[in-house]
């Protein structure tokens, strides 16, 4: 249908601008709302996940706080350090199990149920006091803790899996130097241990997600997901990033898997979680999973606490602060609408008023004069316009009413014996009487249909 | 056969020379073909209403100066005939009448020259107010007479004369039309009573129109403006003048109202 607003009608006009003028800024504030509502939303969803992964990272930190705390006490203990320097001095006891500072690590097991195995380890890596007696005698210098805890580092190690036959579960070694004479520039002499259980160390992440789409990792220094809140997670154990030989070669040193590491597939931006030391937030894939991932590096240990949400799931809060924005703006919009509908109709009822008592004056029809006279009670330029059209409607009817008495008082205005008199002088004329005996001849003459020879 | 429609009124301002362009434009519109002739000078006359102008006119071809087709010009254009109507127009022109004795011979003269010429099926005259002796010989070859009548002037003495005299002569359809009246309907009691009054019949009411005073087109009202009520009484008046005589009835019988 061809549209042409030349032809609206002027209530039309009036009503189109006002909505137009009503509707543009709501539409417009509503642009600029939603995107700002957006903005906002994605910033809180990335402020939340990244609080998830710092309060991950902060129960995991006091946990491993607390189990270096003890190790480093138990490296410091008179009995210990004596008994290491013994057995530093003359070798291994003939009877390691039997010797009482055996005794003094079961009380500290049996003191810290969820802390697992106590033991200690000379200056060769082989263990010669423990509160499990089978470990005694096994030699442990290939466990990366030792080594570090023998170059005087009191540290975390990574997580073991069960694939030798020292412990059937995945755990976590807290390792401290024992020092000669128990003084801090003392020797490294031998490294006191704890075996976590692994699981107490997941289970601070098994409990952290606070909705189910959502998932908790531990990533160690170089990218193996150690520990997942999922117990099925296809990614656990894998790395985010292929592992360089060396760290190959590292792990398969340490015992830690049957095999070489599997690279789990990541996007470039959750591969840049791995090793950095800062917090922070990202969106990408991981296992060709959209996903949004944050995470936050600990304190106690080269680990990272991570939270991985569907990026779907992710995105529905902006969603839903989006439909709300535009379901308010729609009511903002609606009532814009009827207000300027209502204004127009305000506006347009004068001029319709006028236009309809101007179409029917020209058609010759009667006037609603009580519209006009309301119109006419405005002081402004309509209410002017009312007035000159009521006076015209005025005039029409009096000039008809005027007409009206002409035709019926027609008849009295001929004078009859004075009408008779005039007819008679006209007849009676020499013209007319000589006219009159000519008639005849000159309608012939100007058809011409009289003889031949008179025609000129 | 030519019939001769006199358009007359017995004062001025009436509206002859606008009935007479409209009903001369209707009628050629209609495919009848007509000579519309202006036998007075006027300021305002039919030429200038339809756009032609020519030195000389109908005074002119009765006192012997200019031919019938000298003073003749077609109009046709302005009216827009599709059906084979033809509408030529004939100023009044400036030349004085001849001796008053002589009219009657040079006006017959005149007009078989203009029919000679042009041949039409209507002769619509626009004559001068007032009952001369001009207006009497006018009379004498007018099949149709239209004497309009307003009902608001006090002209009627006037006209009542004319319609006696018009009879006297011999004009075959004498007949009234009333003009600016506040509408198109005629009350029949009024009918007959300005009937009674004038001795002939009303032919026409053409109602009171302010758009016809102030239009300025260039094709007649009644074509221009064809719903307005004016239009369709003049229509039905140029078709009730066409049905009036078989010899030419060529439109389709008129629907008058009021009868």
């Amino acid at each position: 249908m061809h549209v042409d607003p030349r032809r609206w009608r002027i209530g039309t006009r009036i009503a189109v601008i006002l909505v137009l003028v009503a509707v543009g800024p709501v539409l417009l504030l509503t642009r600029l709302g939603i995107t700002r509502i957006e903005d906002q939303a994605a910033r809180d969803g990335q402020r939340e996940l990244i609080g998830l992964a710092a309060a991950i990272a902060s129960g995991l930190d006091a946990e491993l706080e607390a189990n270096l705390n003890l190790v480093t006490g138990i490296s410091r203990d008179r009995d210990v350090v004596v008994y290491t320097e013994a057995a530093d001095r003359a070798g291994a006891a003939a009877d390691p199990a039997a010797e009482p500072i055996n005794a003094d690590l079961d009380i500290l097991q049996e003191a810290h149920v969820t802390a697992g195995i106590f033991f200690i380890l000379d200056d060769t890596g082989t263990a010669i006091a423990s509160s499990d007696r089978k470990i005694i005698g096994g030699n442990y210098a290939y466990r990366p803790y030792w080594q570090r805890a023998m170059r005087g580092e009191t540290n975390v190690s990574d997580v073991y899996l069960p694939i030798g036959t020292t412990s059937s579960t995945p755990g976590t070694a807290f390792a401290a130097p024992i020092r000669r004479g128990g003084r801090a520039d003392g020797a490294v002499i031998g490294v006191a241990v704890i075996k976590s259980d692994a699981l107490t160390v997941s289970g601070v992440i098994t409990e952290a997600p606070d909705r189910e789409d959502r998932r908790a990792y531990i990533v160690e220094r170089n990218g193996i997901v150690s520990a997942s809140s999922d117990p099925d997670d296809p990614n656990r154990f894998d790395s985010l990033r292929p592992l360089t030989d060396a760290e190959q070669r590292a792990t398969a040193e340490a015992k830690r898997f049957d095999g070489p590491v599997p690279t789990a597939s990541a996007s470039r931006g959750v591969r840049s979680l791995v090793g950095t030391r800062r917090s922070g937030f990202t969106t990408g894939t991981l296992a060709d999973e959209p996903v949004a991932v944050a995470w936050q590096p600990l304190a106690a240990a080269p680990w990272t606490a991570v939270v991985v949400e569907p990026l779907a799931a992710y995105k529905a809060s902006a969603e839903d602060a989006r439909s709300a924005a535009l379901r308010i703006a729609g009511a903002v919009a609606l009532v814009a609408v009827l207000i300027a509908l209502l204004a127009a109709r305000r506006m347009s009822r004068p001029l319709q008023a006028l236009t309809e008592a101007s179409a029917r004056l020209e058609a010759g029809t009667p006037v609603d004069e009580e519209a006009l006279a309301v119109v006419a009670r405005r002081r402004d330029d309509l209410g002017l316009l009312a007035t000159r059209l009521a006076d015209a409607a005025r005039e029409t009817r009096a000039r008809e009413a005027r007409l009206e008495a002409q035709v019926a008082s027609l008849r009295v205005e001929i004078d009859e014996s004075r009408r008779a008199a005039d007819v008679k002088e006209i007849v009676d004329s020499d013209f007319f009487t000589d006219l009159q005996a000519r008639a005849t001849e000159m309608r012939r003459r100007v058809r011409g249909d009289e003889p031949e020879g008179e025609r000129q | 056969m030519t019939r001769f429609v006199t358009v007359h009124s017995f004062r001025r301002g009436a509206g002859k020379t606008t009935i007479s362009v409209n009903l001369a434009g209707v009628l050629a519109r209609a495919g009848v073909s007509v000579l519309l002739v202006e036998t007075a000078h006027r300021a305002e006359d039919a030429g200038s209403v339809l756009g032609g102008t020519r030195p000389d006119g109908f005074a002119e071809l009765v006192a012997g100066t200019a031919d019938a087709e000298a003073v003749g010009y077609d109009a046709t254009e302005t009216v827009g005939s599709s059906a084979g109507g033809r509408l030529v127009v004939v100023n009044g022109g400036r030349a004085v009448a001849p001796d008053p004795d002589a009219i009657g011979d040079a006006t017959t003269t005149a007009f078989h020259a203009l029919l000679d010429a042009f041949a039409p099926d209507f002769v619509v005259l626009d004559t001068a107010a007032g009952l001369t002796e001009e207006t009497l010989t006018l009379l004498t070859v007018t099949d149709d007479l239209l004497l309009l009548v307003r009902p608001d002037r006090r002209d009627h003495q006037g006209s009542a004369v004319t319609a006696d005299v018009a009879v006297r002569i011999g004009v075959p359809r004498p007949a009234l039309v009333l003009t600016q009246l506040p509408g198109t309907v005629l009350d029949p009691a009024d009918r007959a009573r300005i009937e009674e009054a004038f001795s002939i019949p009303v032919a026409a009411v053409l109602p009171f129109s302010r758009e016809i005073a102030e239009h300025q087109g260039d094709h007649p009202f009644a074509i221009s403006h064809r719903g307005d009520p004016w239009s369709t009484a003049l229509t039905e008046l140029a078709s009730a003048l066409v049905a009036a005589d078989p010899a030419t009835r060529r439109l389709p019988p008129a629907r008058t109202s009021g009868d």
